[in-house]
């Protein structure tokens, strides 16, 4: 990263990670809570903190938060995942100290105005948003569903960040402020600036706003997750009016591993662009698919989620896919990849990461990430060097492992008959 | 957790996001060039343009702009498909293509120490193509599916009925990328009359976005894209569509349990102060965070997750501007006639002046302010200029559209932009709704609205 890159624990316990670059007069704060569904007692309730969030502190109105960021020309950023909950708001250089004071006070004053009725409009919201990415769109179940067969109940992973229904109508007031009290604790914080900032200037300010709140006993360690069973080679069915599509889930190695290098290198082979062995196998030699593409949900407890997504061709059945899928990625594992191949993935994955770390938001992503995954933001800059020590026997040992029909569970979205 | 909270800071004055200049040129081909240069950039990012997109697609063959400009990118004459990959991506490169009812297009996205063989590889696939039956099939294959996939998604078919009532008759009421019946009567010798007659550097425009000065790009491209001379059409002029009274149409999906909402309209052409005062106003009601419809609907209500808001405007005869307007949310199934009431009721409202000039000072510092950050990466810059260009205007354009919002809030004027507000008086616009008609049709029915369900739209 060509980033100045500054790492401060400020008196309270919060990690700040300041990040100094003058090529574009734009800055992005973020803050990362550890802090993600995982750490629920109620689906949705990370998640629909998360929104309450914007809905004021002592001295911000509801809505107010991203009223100011907008209208200065910036934009705000958050999501929940499994393992943590991130805020990010990008914006014209000027508006650094008013970015970092919107976040101290929400960390530091959020409980002081936390009310009902502002839960019971954002529960409509996120309602609407499982609507509009899930429920109501084609095949915008089939994360859910994955989750639900490749982790058992009782597992962390078990259910998707963005709540099932009920859980999102049922969630309390109470609830929601417990989790705060419990997880959005200074220690439990990064908080990452980067972009066109003199960094000290954003070190005075983030400790004049964030370093005053109060420091709180960090939350317990999460307990360990539920022993993982083989998935039996699961099978999933969905029907409606939509053409047939494969989802193959799998579970792969915790992030930060090696093994889960491994598997970011395997599954661009697997399903990246148009030149990786398997594309070239079912695409081009036997003509099955439109479309192969794998992707990877970095987890940090006990596996990770990768998940395969395959279109036939018109007119191949979704079986027919399956069964070729499986004749190749097990001769894949049996046969290992070239050298080319290797390097052509070590080459696309470099590229990508290039284009992640392009804008300041892409680059506090990860050094935020990566700073709550491993204690340090100085990990970010170990990720080619990783991927580039992944080796063709790396490759091979993941591909065999998700080459095991009993280790997945298959999704098959179904035409249903007009 | 209850600590001390330091006074607000004060609030910076908004700015415009000031973006990096453009220098726009030409080679003697014809092919036209603009350049943005962003020193010290590890990603460059370059988008060619092709004049004329699935809007001015011959009827009957609709979409075959889109199918063209997916096929270039697959192979060239002298590498097949496989090797054309491993060459572009073995570099970090992608290629990948798009088209909308006004431009098809090949985005390059590369490392920058690889701007300049991307650009070859880029200048190959273009100037000798490979329009052969089997990649034509597959990129045929694989649009197919998608379309079927559009047709289940509600936002594709709220807006594909929105497209065809506000365009009636013309080329940019048809599904640009086509339908299924017009997709499967394509064969390989319509992509080649058309690349023949169409595709050529005087009706093409290359955007280059990225770290130039290390490459002497303007050389390279002269040497890369100098020897491509070849005769080519301009895509068959439009006639806009004259402004029709407002419709509430409905496009049936069974079972949906939420439903996409479009408001909007198409006909004003209007010259360039009134065109921005008439997107301030837009932005006022849909297009930020602090938007009317998304201070009610969303913030207040919870009746939709986000809303959105814009204009789009196409050059028109005598320095006009041809614009069409829409708000857009999707709403769950109980709760859609209050939110069409809503949509309606504050675009009427606005319609009678009721957009004040702190909603219309803060859409506009909004619309100028995001520039920067929204155009943050190479591959932004080049779609926001590349944006533009597929409209018809010149990227200078970007630059006036700016300093004509500044003036329309400006001093001069405080606070009152020029828009005549009865662009958005409700009989004047058209309600788009996908899905679940035997629901929302008595909904729609219930706030006074006369919905007409739409059949076989689309495909």
């Amino acid at each position: 990263m060509r980033d100045r890159c500054t790492e401060l624990e400020l008196d309270n316990g919060v990690r700040a990670i300041l990040a100094e670059d003058r090529t574009m007069p734009v800055v992005t704060v973020a803050v990362r809570y550890g802090a993600g569904a995982r750490h629920e007692s109620h689906s949705g309730q990370a998640h629909l903190l998360e929104h309450l969030m914007f809905q004021g502190s002592r001295q911000v109105a509801p809505g107010e938060h991203v009223r100011l960021v907008e209208s200065l020309g910036g934009r705000t950023d958050a999501r929940t995942s499994m393992d943590c909950t991130y805020y990010a708001q990008t914006l014209p250089r000027d508006g650094l100290e008013l970015a970092l004071w919107l976040e101290g006070e929400r960390m530091g004053t959020f409980l002081d105005t936390a009310g009902q009725d502002r839960l019971d409009a954002q529960r409509k919201v996120v309602v609407n948003e499982r609507l509009e990415t899930i429920d109501n769109i084609p095949y915008g179940t089939a994360e859910e569903l994955l989750l639900a067969h490749l982790f058992p109940p009782g597992h962390p992973y078990h259910h998707h960040p963005i709540g099932t229904r009920n859980g999102i109508e049922t969630v309390s007031l109470d609830d929601l402020t417990a989790f705060f009290a419990r997880f959005y604790t200074p220690r439990n914080a990064v908080v990452a600036v980067v972009g066109d900032f003199p960094t000290t200037a954003a070190a005075t300010w983030a400790k004049k706003y964030l370093g005053q709140i109060p420091a709180a006993t960090p939350p317990p360690p999460p307990p360990p997750e539920p022993a993982i069973s083989a998935t039996g080679g699961r099978r999933l069915d969905v029907t409606g009016r939509i053409p047939c599509k494969l989802f193959l889930g799998h579970r792969l190695a915790p992030a930060g591993t090696p093994a889960f290098d491994a598997a970011r290198l395997t599954s661009v082979m697997l399903g990246h662009g148009r030149g990786g062995p398997l594309w070239r196998r079912l695409a081009h030699a036997r003509d099955l698919v439109t479309d192969l593409r794998f992707r990877l949900t970095p987890l940090v407890g006990g596996a990770s989620l990768g998940i395969a997504e395959i279109t036939p061709r018109p007119g191949v059945t979704p079986a027919a896919v399956e069964e070729a899928y499986q004749e190749e990625l097990t001769a894949f594992a049996s046969d290992g990849c070239t050298d080319t191949d290797l390097r052509w993935a070590t080459t696309r994955l470099e590229s990508g990461w290039a284009a992640r770390l392009e804008t300041t938001g892409g680059r506090a992503e990860e050094l935020t990430w990566h700073a709550l995954l491993t204690g340090t933001a100085a990990h970010t800059g170990q990720i080619l060097p990783r991927l580039r020590e992944v080796t063709a026997a790396d490759v091979r040992r993941c591909a065999a492992a998700w080459a095991d029909p009993a280790e997945r569970v298959v999704l098959t979205y179904q035409t249903r008959s007009p | 957790m209850t600590g001390t909270s330091p006074p607000r800071p004060p609030l910076p004055k908004a700015q415009d996001g000031g973006l990096p200049a453009a220098h726009s040129t030409a080679l003697d081909t014809g092919l036209r060039t603009t350049y943005v240069d962003l020193p010290g950039r590890d990603v460059a990012a370059v988008q060619l343009v092709f004049a004329g997109g699935g809007a001015h697609d011959p009827p009957g063959l609709q979409g075959l702009s889109h199918v063209l400009a997916h096929t270039l990118i697959l192979a060239s004459a002298t590498r097949g498909q496989e090797e054309f990959a491993l060459a572009v991506e073995g570099m970090g490169a992608t290629f990948t293509a798009g088209c909308d009812p006004d431009g098809a297009h090949i985005d390059v996205v590369a490392p920058a120490t690889c701007l300049v063989p991307a650009l070859r590889l880029l200048a190959e696939a273009v100037t000798r193509p490979a329009l052969d039956a089997r990649p034509i099939r597959q990129v045929v294959d694989r649009h197919l599916v998608e379309i079927r996939r559009a047709a289940a998604d509600p936002h594709h078919r709220a807006a594909q009925l929105f497209a065809a009532a506000v365009h009636p008759g013309r080329g940019h009421g048809r599904p640009a990328g086509g339908t299924t019946e017009s997709i499967n009567r394509l064969r390989p010798q319509h992509l080649q009359e058309f690349y023949d007659h169409r595709i050529g550097p005087q009706h093409a425009h290359l955007i280059v976005v990225g770290d130039l000065s290390a490459t002497r790009i303007r050389q390279q491209v002269e040497q890369t894209f100098g020897a491509w001379r070849k005769p080519s059409h301009p895509p068959p002029p439009l006639t806009p569509a004259a402004a029709g009274a407002g419709r509430c149409l409905i496009t049936h999906l069974p079972g949906a349990k939420q439903a996409a909402l479009i408001l909007g309209r198409t006909g004003p052409a209007l010259p360039l102060g009134p065109r921005a005062g008439l997107e301030i106003a837009v932005h006022a009601l849909g297009g930020w965070f602090g938007s009317r419809i998304n201070r009610v609907l969303r913030e207040e209500r919870g009746h939709a997750y986000g809303v959105q808001g814009w204009l789009v405007s196409r050059p028109a005869a005598r320095g006009r501007h041809q614009c069409t307007l829409q708000l857009r949310a999707a709403t769950a199934n109980p709760d859609l006639g209050h939110t069409a009431r809503e949509l309606i009721d504050t675009a009427a409202a606005a319609a009678g002046g009721d957009l004040t000039p702190a909603d219309l000072r803060s859409a506009a510092d909004h619309l100028i302010g995001v520039q920067g950050v929204r155009w943050e990466a190479a591959r932004h810059l080049t779609e926001a200029y590349a944006h533009l260009v597929r409209k018809g205007y010149p990227p200078g354009f970007l630059q006036r559209r700016t300093t004509a919002i500044a003036a329309a809030i400006g001093p001069a004027r405080p606070g009152i932009a020029t828009f005549d507000p009865q662009h958005l008086r409700p009989e004047r616009l058209t309600l788009a709704v996908a899905g679940d008609a035997d629901i929302i049709h008595p909904a729609l029915s219930a706030v006074g609205l006369a919905p007409e369900t739409i059949e076989g739209n689309p495909p």
